[in-house]
């Protein structure tokens, strides 16, 4: 029960992006794109999963006093060999993801789910929060990153929607509709919240 | 003093873990990685120049291309990459140029243009017009509506980073164009024309063997940059007695402009 309850609080209760509101660098610049959302979401994922493990593992090891520095490079460790594996072995994902990966270090959604959780929590429920919050978090960009496109481009996932007659909103495409759209959409994240009364 | 000590040697350990490892991925990945973006090249270079025996990858200026050749020995075509200033800030491009110096494909590798509008230079249809250009061609291609920035500082980024390559790299296929002596020119008005966001015309001044006024008119520019490339750039022109001079900073079309305009007024 409280496995799944590790699993699922970052897909809604505590989403990272709509609730806990971290990550928010990455998530302005890359939304661009619903692919792009998707890519940074599956990049981070993984990282996420894996450096939640290792400082899980070492959390007795590592001292009160250095866990920051030491959790920083236990992330930039995980995702530059992501970085260099990937490019060695999986050159088509690679291509696609490449260029997210090194924004990754600077998540503050890494080290925020290693102090918040990772280092005072055994290894499988650490797996599962650091999964949970990847998928949240990827959730969340998809979604922003499909709006964006949609109305800055007409097309989701590159594929024309709105037929041509549609007239695009640019400024969606831009950092300031960046802005725009996790605003409006935190609103109503927090109105369905409030709403149902899921808090 | 203890604690730090003990603190210290634990992060170093960490980090000192951390780049073993990092160097043995690096150590069994690099090859690889090499290996994989060498064969890719090559079967691109296959498929833009069917005929290729041999490529060196060449430098000069300041600036990297891949010249190839076939079993003659005899070029066949050349790799680079260009940049222009667009609305967003660089444009970044490949240009593959074929043995008579005609471009054979343009490819965007990045830009920072508005999405929607200028980001349509990726479009296939936008960069085929390209195809088949040399030097002495006209690059006036059918321009992106919405983006009058973007496809002016694409035509004349493409013309002026050809022109550059094939000077650079393509063995004879570009000749340097001549330095004009002004010391030696006859005294008289010069008329001529350049290219900036549209025609610019200017009429200069010789006397004595020197520029002594240079007069600017063009429509189509963007008032509030023109202006500035107008005050500027003649000043300089006039104050260093060369046809290349420095930009008006924001205003570079229309600087480029003038200039080619006074080049070509002079070379008349």
């Amino acid at each position: 029960m409280s496995a799944i309850k590790e699993l699922t609080k970052g897909l809604f209760k505590e989403n990272p992006t709509f609730r806990v509101v971290l990550g928010m660098c990455p998530t302005l610049a890359v939304t661009t794109l619903a692919a792009n959302g998707l890519g940074m979401g599956l990049s981070t994922t993984a990282v996420l999963v894996a450096s939640n493990a290792v400082i899980s593992l070492l959390r007795k090891f590592i001292p009160d006093k250095i866990r920051i520095p030491s959790f920083i490079v236990i992330a930039a460790t995980f995702v530059t060999m992501v970085d260099m594996l990937l490019n060695a072995y999986a050159p088509e994902l690679h291509s696609q993801l490449g260029i997210f990966i090194p924004l990754i270090v600077v998540n503050c959604i890494i080290l925020g789910r290693a102090e918040a959780f990772a280092s005072k929590n055994p290894v499988i429920p650490s797996i599962l929060d650091g999964l949970g919050m990847g998928l949240g978090f990827t959730l969340s960009l998809t979604v922003l990153g499909s709006i964006r496109e949609i109305l800055a481009a007409g097309t989701i996932f590159g594929r024309s929607i709105m037929g041509t007659g549609f007239e695009p909103f640019a400024i969606f495409g831009s950092p300031a509709g960046g802005f725009l759209a996790l605003g409006l959409l935190m609103a109503l994240v927090n109105m369905i919240f409030k709403k149902f009364r899921l808090e | 003093m203890k604690e730090i000590i003990r603190l210290a040697l634990i992060l170093m350990v960490i980090c000192a873990v951390s780049a073993g490892v990092l160097a043995y991925t690096n150590q069994v990945t690099s090859e690889i990685i090499e290996a994989r973006i060498r064969k890719e090249k090559i079967a691109l270079m296959q498929e833009l120049f069917p005929a290729l025996d041999r490529y060196e990858d060449k430098e000069a200026n300041g600036r990297t291309a891949t010249v190839v050749y076939d079993a003659a020995g005899k070029l066949i075509g050349i790799l680079a990459e260009g940049k222009t200033t667009g609305y967003g800030g660089d444009i970044r491009f490949n240009l593959a140029v074929d043995g008579e110096g005609k471009i054979v494909k343009l490819a965007i590798v990045s830009h920072a243009e508005t999405a929607g509008l200028g980001s349509k230079i990726e479009e296939e249809s936008y960069r085929a017009q390209f195809a088949g250009k040399t030097i002495g061609d006209s690059f006036d291609v059918d321009n992106i509506s919405g983006a009058t920035i973007t496809s002016v500082a694409m035509e004349n980024g493409v013309k002026r980073e050809l022109e550059e390559i094939l000077l650079l790299f393509g063995e004879g296929l570009a000749e340097p164009e001549p330095e004009i002596d002004i010391s030696k020119l006859p005294d008289g008005t010069y008329t001529g024309e350049g290219r900036g966001v549209g025609t610019i015309k200017v009429e200069v001044t010789v006397a004595g063997g020197k520029i002594t006024a240079i007069k600017v008119q063009g429509n189509e520019e963007t008032p509030e940059y023109f202006s500035k490339a107008r005050q500027e750039v003649p000043a300089r022109i006039i104050e260093e007695q060369s046809v290349q001079v420095d930009a008006a900073s924001g205003a570079t079309l229309s600087s480029q402009g003038i200039m080619e305009a006074v080049r070509n007024a002079l070379q008349q």
